[in-house]
This record gives structure tokens, sequence and C-alpha cells, in this order.
């Protein structure tokens, strides 16, 4: 233990070397690089296997969650079931050993729509065509791909639990995964990604260059909160890095630019009333990395990450003004002569006004940022303590702008259990608003297929296709006169997410909207990870680990937000120990847990928390038993005003989850779990008359789940 | 040497610039007489600032009318509209006093006339004597409304390039000693084959009143001596 203290007190010795220190660490994900691992060792058996190949998984299983709450609706429906049939199939053609075209097929049969459907359509969900050429020194993707490049061009800001209990970051991934997201920082898109490494060049390790094009969603309005919502609009990106390593040390210059592109509005017909947003934003980066490992062989490395970046952002308005153009005419005035009589014989101006109307373009904003963070490390492993002391120092400026960095996967605010129920008219109006479920969203996910009827086919008709098809006259916004006698398609069944992920990108004014209801229990100080504007302070992580059995970690954070002079706090420890592993049992036991704490002294002077407890239990031969508590509270200073009725000051939300886990054969899984999801929301209501009365809005889930998991 | 290259590369630029003009009032102002203005041309031609006002009070009535019908929930509403237009233009007929000096002063009749008229009331003279109502406003009110009315200076100017200036319609007081030559027909340089209307371009006219007042008869015009 003398020997632990030393380590520690040099640790401590770094960090104020370094006076700065880390944020997020990837070993948090112990089960994300375990399932990696074992893909990559599956993906090695077959990659000399050409030809077609199958692999996937299918799962059988059931959900049934029951809501109750005292302040439900008469006629609310209290329960939903879901059961199912989901078949994940993995297609791959690999014509040589250089390349190969990945799709990915999901056939759903949801039982409770059995009866209504006409044909199950399967969905795809992944194609790709990803290669290994030029004697394997060019890499491309074509079609779907996950690329990053670096934390401040382009990159996905994770959500980070720590010491997550598998029993969650199981449900995680899985939830990520109807989504095609995972839990690495590389974003997901769609284009074309070709990436070369040149390798050994005379003094040089390596000379990379790599290069991106991708089109983006248009997110404004594409971010699926509803099925079907059109927009025309399309969203391009660009991007491209260099880079070099030599003696232990990479430097690399990166740039990412996204863009509107105008012409795709303008071919479809724009209402008077339209206002567009066209958004520009490029960024330019140069990034440095160093570690000691290279060249010196010893227990322990140092090294540090430095990046610079300026950014450029451009917004200009598009929108219908009317110009009026006068034009003056000579005409005959009505008007008596000298003798008394009306006659025309005096010839005077008019002036006649006609107006026009007219697309204006505005330069609506124009802004450069600049965002720097530098990141020393420490990592070693002497004797049976393992150990890694990451430190970073980060000033961003309030201007800075990097979408392609900024936007998170996990959205929140979303309904995915009992969506259906209906709450009491005061509370409804809260809940129109506002979803507070961080743990429901962090960890449950619906998928689902439903049948297609007039009434949950939404359309871009502004007025609704029910009060609409029966005018005699045809109005020009309804979806067709004849919607009823149309009602027997060929594609009733149509496939649906609940679902608190999404792979959208945000620009900068949707960002600066969706940052007021974005859940603070998740990277509160850095919502938008390294590329959060106006942030100018310092994080250190520290990750400890001593003969395999004990695993602790500490995080402590300070950001200042300079424009509204709020400082942000963030303070986490968490351990996990695996008891089986100081017994001598070759099996796991582990237990585990962690306490994390964000505050800030302005803005809304949040302050949340989070409790984390897990066990994994290996309990006999092929039975292991999973249990996991998390309990998150969010507490508003200044009560969050979600709408002109409700004002939230405080919630509290509990998960407790519980379920052995099975493996019945090789790669197949039975599962099943108990879960209790409790969620007190405290918020002020206004009436009508403007009287302002405390109130609680309290619901509770209880959930049956079980699957069975088969991986081929 | 680079730079100055560069340089003298400007130099015809700047000379072509130096040389053009870039007021395009200078051009405009050409088509007016030098001491052409917009104001005294409409003291001494009030028929043209008249004839404004008819057009305003259209537009002005329309609104209001439109507003009333707008605001009206049913057709008793409506016909109730209707009546108070009516009451309307029997208390504009009712109001002598003023009706006289709308008579005289922008309808543009002989004031001679007016005694005749009340007589025994033509219909045509009523019906354009009802041009000047403001609906909703009183006699009174119109008549101050038409006082203050501001002309449209731009269609003045226009109107007088477009037409006056052909027909030989003064623009300006005569100065004194200027009042020599009658306008007369002989003067006009052509007639219009088309229009057979009498061009009197290039000459220009005077009107020899008092500042302020208007020209009522042709033997007031005078041709300004170039």
């Amino acid at each position: 233990m003398q020997k632990n203290k030393d380590m520690q007190t040099m640790a401590f010795k770094v960090v104020l070397f370094c006076s700065a220190v880390a944020a997020f660490a990837a070993s948090d994900s112990s089960l994300v690089s375990r399932q990696t691992g074992l893909m990559e060792k599956l993906d090695s058996l077959n990659v000399s296997v050409l030809g077609l190949r199958v692999n996937g998984t299918a799962r059988g299983g059931m959900l049934s969650s029951k809501v109750s709450s005292g302040q439900m609706d008469d006629s609310a429906t209290t329960r939903e079931n879901q059961g199912y049939i989901d078949a994940n199939l993995k297609l791959t053609a690999q014509p040589s050993s250089e390349t190969k075209v990945r799709v990915e097929l999901r056939l759903h049969k949801d039982w409770q729509s059995a009866y209504d459907e006409d044909l199950n359509p399967v969905i795809g969900h992944w194609f790709s065509y990803d290669g290994l050429i030029l004697n394997k020194k060019l890499a491309f993707n074509l079609g779907y791909m996950r690329v990053g490049y670096t934390p401040l061009t382009l990159y996905t800001p994770q959500t980070i639990i720590l010491q997550e209990p598998e029993i969650f970051a199981e449900r995680r991934i899985q939830a990520l995964e109807e989504r095609n997201l995972d839990t690495t920082s590389n974003r997901l898109m769609q284009g074309l990604n070709v990436d070369y490494h040149q390798g050994q060049l005379g003094m040089l390790d390596d000379i990379h260059a790599q290069a991106t094009g991708a089109r983006m969603r248009n997110t404004a309005k594409k971010y699926d909160q509803v099925f079907f919502d059109f927009d025309w609009s399309d969203r391009y990106m660009i991007a491209g890095r260099l880079g070099a390593s030599a003696y232990g040390a990479d430097l690399g210059v990166n740039y990412v630019n996204v863009f509107d592109r105008r012409k795709s509005t303008r071919s479809h017909k724009m209402d008077k009333s339209d206002t567009l947003i066209y958004d520009d934003n490029s960024v330019y980066s140069i990034d440095l990395g160093f570690n000691s490992d290279k060249y010196l062989q010893l227990p322990v490395s140092v090294g540090m990450n430095a990046e610079m970046a300026f950014s450029h952002w451009n917004a200009d308005q598009e929108y219908y003004t009317t110009r009026s153009d006068t034009d003056y005419y000579l005409v005959p005035g009505v008007y008596p002569d000298a003798g008394g009589n009306l006659d025309t014989a005096t010839m005077y101006v008019v002036q006649e006004a006609s107006p026009t109307d007219v697309l204006e373009t505005k330069d609506l904003a124009n802004t450069d940022g600049r965002a720097f963070y530098l990141q020393p490390f420490v990592k070693g492993s002497i004797s049976k303590l393992d150990f890694d002391v990451t430190g970073l120092y980060l000033n961003n400026n309030s201007d800075f702008w990097s979408e392609q960095a900024s936007s998170p996967v996990y959205w929140g605010n979303t309904s995915i259990l009992n969506a259906g129920t209906n709450y009491s008219s005061t509370d409804a109006t809260l809940l129109s608003a506002f979803r507070s479920g961080n743990l429901e969203n962090l960890y449950f996910s619906v998928y689902n297929t439903n049948v297609l009827q007039l009434g949950n086919l939404m359309t871009s008709s502004k007025t609704s296709p029910l009060s609409n098809f029966s005018s005699s006259v045809r109005d020009a916004n309804s979806e067709s006169q004849f919607a009823y006698s149309r009602l027997y398609n060929n594609y009733k069944l149509g496939h649906f997410y609940r679902n608190g992920y999404d792979a959208s990108t945000l620009k900068r004014y949707e960002a600066v909207a969706a940052l007021y209801l974005m859940d603070p229990s998740v990277n509160m100080a850095l919502p938008f990870g390294y590329a959060t504007p106006d942030r100018n302070g310092f994080a250190l992580n520290l990750n400890g680990g001593w003969n395999d059995f004990l695993d602790v970690n500490v995080r402590y954070a300070q950001y200042k937000e300079d424009e509204i002079s709020n400082t942000l706090t963030q303070y986490a420890f968490g351990a996990g120990v695996d008891i089986a592993e100081i017994v001598g049992l070759g099996r796991t036991i582990k237990v585990q847990g962690s306490y994390e704490h964000n505050s800030e002294n302005k803005y809304f002077e949040r302050k949340t928390d989070r409790i984390v407890a897990g066990a994994t239990v290996d309990v006999w031969g092929p039975v292991s038993l999973l249990a996991g508590y998390q309990n998150v509270t969010k507490k508003f200073g200044i009560p969050l005003m979600v709408s002109s009725f409700a004002s939230v000051n405080k919630i509290e939300e509990s998960l407790f989850l519980v379920g052995p886990r099975v493996k019945i054969a090789p790669a197949s899984y039975l599962s099943l779990q108990y879960g209790l999801l409790g969620n007190t929301v405290t918020y002020m209501a206004t009436a009508s008359d403007g009287t302002v009365s405390s109130r609680k809005l309290d619901i509770d889930k209880n959930i049956i789940m079980g699957d069975v998991t088969v991986v081929f | 040497m680079k730079n100055f290259l560069k340089i003298t590369f400007v130099f015809p630029v700047l000379a072509l610039m130096a040389c053009s003009s870039m007021d395009v009032d200078d051009a405009d102002a050409d088509n007016w007489p030098s001491d052409f203005k917009a104001n005294e041309y409409a003291q001494i031609n009030p028929i043209l600032v008249n004839l404004q006002i008819i057009d305003d009070i259209v537009i002005y009535n329309n609104e209001w009318k439109a507003k009333l019908y707008a605001a009206a929930a049913n057709s008793t509403d409506s016909a109730n509209v209707k009546l108070a237009i009516s009451s309307d233009s029997s208390e504009f007929f009712a109001d002598t006093a003023n009706l006289h000096t709308i008579f005289s002063t922008y309808a543009g009749y002989p004031d001679s006339s007016w005694t005749g008229y009340e007589s025994s009331p033509a219909v045509a003279k009523t019906a354009f004597l009802y041009k000047f109502n403001y609906l909703g406003k009183s006699s009174a009110e119109g008549l101050t409304s038409m006082r203050l009315f501001a002309a449209d200076t731009t269609a003045l100017k226009l109107q007088y390039v477009l037409y006056g200036e052909v027909e030989g319609r003064p623009y300006r007081y005569c100065k004194a000693n200027e009042a020599k030559t009658l306008r007369s027909l002989s003067q006009t340089a052509s007639i219009s084959a088309k229009s057979g209307i009498p061009d009197y371009r290039p000459n220009y006219y005077c009107c020899n009143a008092a500042e302020g007042s208007a020209c009522t008869d042709d033997s007031q015009i005078y041709l300004i001596q170039q």
C-alpha cells in the first residue's frame, strides 16, 4: 500500500505540473471494448472467407410496462405490452479480401399488430461498400459510415456513466444500436470516406491523408419527433485532414465545412410566411500528440494531446418581403371647364403602387471563434497497480462553433414507455412540453411496427387530412379527397421507434434552442463536448486498478462560462470490486457504484446528482444475475419555464433493474428482467386565472421484460 | 517595379471614372425649366391638386366602408352601414356654407353659379360635389383635410413634362414687366397629328396673377421671353 500512496503523490505532482486534467475516459465502457474485442476476433476469422456471409442477431421477447400515478386521466391506459420477434441480418458480400458490401436488414414482427397487417416490410438500415486497397494503404467507405477526426472538428460527444453496471450498459447499447449508433466518438453519416496511410517513409513513421464527404440531414425539421416530417433542403459536409507522425509525436491539420445547399429549397414552393436560415460552418484545426511510449519502454509513459481550432459561422436568412413599385400614369381628369360643364380636357398624373413579393436574403450573423485544449496524461502499470491520470485544460471562446463535433447522440426529452397514457389536464400542460425521464431515455427503447391509419399517418399538409378531405372543393393542402377509398394501400405497416438517441446534428440556432431543454444530468458542464462554446477551465481524470479486482475512478472539472459569469463544477467518484477475484473463484462477482455531482452558480442554478450501484454475479454455470440501481436528482434554482403554464423546480428519478441471464446454448441467451422506474417532477403550475400553485407529478412504472437472444 | 506596374494599370480606369458623371439628377433636371418649382406650379394650377384630392378621398372612403363592412357580423349590421353612408351624404349637402366653399374652391365651379345651383341643384354638379365628401367626417373636417392635403409633387412634376409643357400651361408667376405677350396658338410649333393637341414647346409660360392665387383665365397667361 505504501507504493500506492507514492503513486498518488506522484499523480498529484503531475497534476500540478500540468495545471489541468481529464474529462472522459474510454475505459468506462469496458463492456464496449469487450464486445468490440470479440467482434474483432470473429471478423479476423471471417476475413478470409470470400463470397456471401450472413450474420446477425435474433431476439424474441416481451415487454410489459404498467404505469401508476395518482394524476392520470380516468380514461388513461395504464399497461403497455410489446411482444415481438426481431431479427437483424447482416449480409456481407466479399468478392475479394480487399472489399466488401455490407447490408443490414431488420425484420420485426409485433404480435400486437399481427392480425391487422397486410405485409410485413423488411427495412434495410445499413448499406455500405468498404475496402482496404492499394496494398492496404487506402481504406474507404461508401454509404453508411462512422467517421471521427478530432474532438474539435468531427466527433460525437459521448454519454459517460461512471461504473455503469452491465445490466444498464447492455440496454443502452441496444437502444443506440436501434439507431445505428455505437458508444464510440465516431459520427454516423452517409457519404464517401477515403483514408490513406503511407506508412514508414524516411524518418517519418507515417504520413496520412483523409477526405470525407457526406450528405447531412437538415435537422430542423427532420429530427423525427414525428414520423413523416418533410423538408426539402439539403445539407452537405466536406472534410479533410493531413497528418504525419514521427518519434512518438503526431501532427495533423483538419478541416470541416458544413453548409446548406440553397438551390434545394428554391426548387420547391416557398410560402410567403416562410423564413429559411442557411447556415455555413467551417472549422480549421491543428492537432498535436505525443506519447513517450514510442522510444522509452518504461512501465510509466507520459504524453499529451493538444488541439487548436478556428471556426467561422455564417447564417443567412431568406424570406419574402413586399416591395412596392410606384408607377405614374397620365390620365384625363373629370373637372368643370370655365363654363361649369364637366369635361376631361385636364390631363393629370396619378400614382399607382404595385406591390410585388420579393425573395430577400439577409446576412443574419457572421462569427469567428477559437477553441483550444491541452490534455497531458500519465499512464502506467507498476507491479499490480494500473493507473492513468489525464488532465485537461480547455479554453473555448463564446463564438466558437463546430457543428460536427458538437451534437451529442443522447437527446432525451422523449416519452418511451406508456407513451399513450393520458394525464390530468394540468399535468398534461407540463408533459406536452417537457419529458424528464433521463433514466427512461438512457436505458429503454421501444421498436415496433404499427399499422398506419388515416389518423396516425402524418402528412406535410398544414391542415389535418381528417378534417379536410370531405370538403366538396378539394383543398390544395389536403392529401387527397379520395383519402378513404385509398386506405387499402399496400404499405399499411410502418416501423417506429421510441428512442432517446438520434444521429442528427443541430445547426447553431437549433442547438441554442435545444440547449434550453437539454437534460442537465448528462454532460452538464460540456453539453457539446470539447467543442462547447464559451468554456474556460480544467478537468482531472484519475483511474486506478489494483490486481484486476479493484477499480477506482475520480473525476473533477471546473469550467467558467464567461458570458454569464457562470461556473460549472463537476465531481465524481466510482469504485468497482470483483469479489470472486479476491477469493480466487474463476468467475465474476462484480459490485460497483459511483456518485456524480454537477452544478452551476448562474443560469438556472442547476444541480444534478447521480448515484449508481450495480452487481454482476456469475451464480452458477450458465446462470448470471444482473442488478442495477440509479438515482438521479435534478434541481433548478431558478425554475425552468417549459411552457407559460409550467415551470419545473425539481426532478427525482430512480430505476431499479434486476434479473437473471442464462446461457441456454452457445451464443444464445435468455434474459428476464424486472424494473421499477420512478419519476417525480415538482413544478409550479399557473392556472388560467393566474394563480400559481406548486404541484408534484408522480409517475411509477413497473416493467417486466424477457427475451431470448441468439447471435449467429 | 512589380508594384509600380500594378498601379499604372489602374490609371486609365481612374481617368475614365473621373470623366464620367455619377450624378443621375443632372440629366433629370434638364427636363424642367431651371426655375421650376412644384409648389408654385400647384398654386398656379390648383385643378391638378384638386384632381389628386378626389382620388385621395376615393381611397379614404373605400377603406372606411371596408372597415365597417368587415366588422359587420350579419345582414342587419350591413344594412346599418348603408344607412350610415346615406345619412352622411345628407349631412354633407345640408351644410351649405361649407358646401359653397367646396363648390367654388375645390370643385372649381365659377362662384357666380353658386346661387343658381343652390336654388335648383343640377344632378351633374351634385354628383361631382359629392366626390369631395369624406365619409365619417363633417364638412368642416373634410375641408380641413383638403386644406392640409399634401400634393404628390412627383406626380405634378411629371405632369408638367408629360403634358403641361406641351399644352403651354404656366409654371410660375410672371415677374415685373414680363407680362407682354399673351399665349396664343400662333406660338405653337406644331399640332400633333395624332391627338390634335397644339404643342407649345419649346416656349414656356407664366401666370400674371398675385403670388399664391390661381390662374383662372387665359388672359393671365403670358409667354416667357427667352
